[in-house]
């Protein structure tokens, strides 16, 4: 049996179980625990573990779809699970206070893990005022060139954007 | 107030009420009858013509305004300090020598108000006959990448687009605005005001990835760029679904690599070099890409996919199983 493993992180609430429950052929499973930091989200339940889905290509070719913890305190498991991946998505909830904090701090970690990383930016319909010209600014101001979609973590093809960009950038460096 | 092909748009700023009546009945008998003339303010956005006291053209309103959307300008000195009537765009009064304002009339406002119907026709009077021989430029792009307009209306010849505000790379698109909108050479700017902005679309798009949208679209732009131009990406363009998905998806890729020519570029995704040249084109107009010299490029010449798996040290039967992996993927999801 051949496994694959494509991670999705991003800061709590920024819709990472969502999108895996939108991709997995299984029931996802999630390490959910009550949401005691308010003051990084409101949201009422938040994954404390791992999610994870899986996407079963045929009786030998399966793919692991996992989810990171959210919250800060958890980064130093990042690099463990984004090891070995095919790519990982990052998800930036785009109505937070500071949004670019986010894309900088996992930016950073999950840099050192995987070159195949794909920014979603959700919730952009919270925060219509805050133009999305912002992300681009900042990595061009950085000489950093990511793919960079706006996306509704609830909508399959949304998500399936991202897992496509993943593909073209795998087939892409393959054939070179 | 819209700008229509028989209508001046005349301001006139900082004088006397005797010599602004003068100088509106001298406009209205050396403008040709088949041409109405509407008097309005400086911020108007279909101003043609702006007649101003010589004192004020240098204030920072003024200077804002002509900034972004320019005009002919007849500069006025009340007190006469030279022989001629006109000299260097000013007018000194007293008007002795009708003809000679009538001659720069002639230069400055008719040339300029033909040019702005050539490229902004908000009535939906097309130019048929200059629209076939004329090719669409970055010229406008651009302008709009600047961040200084402010907020602007783009309009061609079928009409309003919408209104960005260029500061903060928003765009609103018209109500009218469909997804299949094309457009073509006679896409202009204009100054635009908050109350036009409100009869806008109130969902506002990001502007990069609008001109991307609607420049992939229009088939007009495909020559904006030539098969030989490199291109050197700097952001990813967000593709619709469909096919469409797919080629920009791989192009973005494949440029996401290394910089590389349209000829190149299409070379390596099997896709025909019009569809490439138009997808570059988009790109640079969006300000998503930028050419670059040739010299610059870093296109791996003749270096194949073998080659480069002989560099980095993977096995031909490990590409394959990723090649094969990456194939089901693809299957699973209908990509």
């Amino acid at each position: 049996m051949q496994r694959y493993k494509i991670v999705f992180g991003g800061a709590m609430g920024a819709g990472k179980s969502q999108a895996i429950a939108s991709l997995s052929d299984i029931q996802v499973l999630a390490t959910e625990a009550l949401n005691t930091d308010e003051q990084a989200h409101s949201k009422l339940l938040t994954t404390v573990g791992i999610d994870y889905g899986e996407i079963t290509l045929d009786a030998d070719t399966c793919i692991g779809l996992y989810g990171t913890p959210g919250q800060d305190r958890f980064s130093f498991i990042w690099p463990i699970i984004g090891e070995g991946a095919l790519g990982i998505i990052i998800l930036l909830d785009h109505s937070v206070a500071n949004p670019l904090a986010d894309l900088e701090m996992y930016l950073h970690d999950f840099s050192k893990t995987s070159t195949n990383l794909i920014i979603g930016i959700t919730h952009v319909d919270l925060k219509p005022e805050r133009p999305i010209s912002i992300y681009r600014d900042w990595l061009m101001s950085r000489q950093l060139l990511y793919p960079l979609f706006s996306i509704d973590a609830r909508v399959r093809d949304d998500v399936l954007l991202l897992v496509e960009t993943m593909i073209a950038k795998l087939e892409a460096d393959d054939a070179h | 107030m819209s700008s229509t092909a028989n209508t001046f748009n005349i301001c006139i700023v900082g004088l006397s009420v005797a010599n602004m009546t003068l100088l509106r009945q001298l406009c209205r008998e050396l403008i040709p009858k088949q041409f109405d003339v509407h008097w309005v303010s400086a911020t108007d956005p279909a101003l043609d013509f702006l007649i101003i006291d010589a004192d004020f053209v240098q204030a920072r309103s003024i200077q804002n305004i002509l900034s972004y959307h320019p005009v002919p300008v007849l500069k006025v000195v009340r007190y006469p300090s030279v022989a001629q009537n006109i000299c260097e765009d000013t007018l000194y009064l007293p008007v002795n020598n009708v003809a000679l304002l009538s001659d720069w009339m002639d230069r400055h406002l008719f040339d300029a108000h033909h040019q702005k119907l050539l490229t902004i026709t908000s009535t939906g009077q097309s130019t048929q006959t200059e629209a076939t021989t004329q090719q669409p430029d970055l010229h406008i792009f651009e302008r709009l990448h600047g961040k200084t307009l402010g907020l602007v209306k783009l309009v061609d010849a079928q009409g309003i687009l919408g209104v960005a505000d260029t500061a903060q790379e928003l765009f609103w698109p018209s109500p009218s605005l469909t997804a299949a909108r094309t457009v073509d050479h006679t896409l202009g700017i204009a100054h635009s005001t908050s109350r036009e902005l409100q009869e806008m679309s109130s969902q506002a798009r990001d502007l990069k990835q609008w001109i991307w949208d609607v420049v992939w679209h229009s088939p007009s732009y495909t020559g904006l760029l030539s098969a030989n131009d490199c291109v050197k990406l700097l952001g990813w363009p967000q593709p619709a679904a469909g096919q469409d998905r797919h080629d920009v998806l791989q192009l973005s890729a494949c440029l996401h690599q290394h910089a590389s020519s349209v000829q190149q570029l299409a070379a390596q995704t099997h896709i025909e070099v019009p569809r490439v040249q138009l997808f570059a084109s988009a790109l640079v107009a969006a300000g998503l890409a930028k050419t670059i010299p040739a010299y610059a490029s870093s296109y791996p010449v003749g270096d194949t996919a073998q080659q480069t798996r002989d560099r980095t040290g993977a096995t031909g039967h490990e590409a394959g199983k990723l090649r094969g992996f990456l194939s089901k993927l693809r299957h699973q999801f209908g990509l």
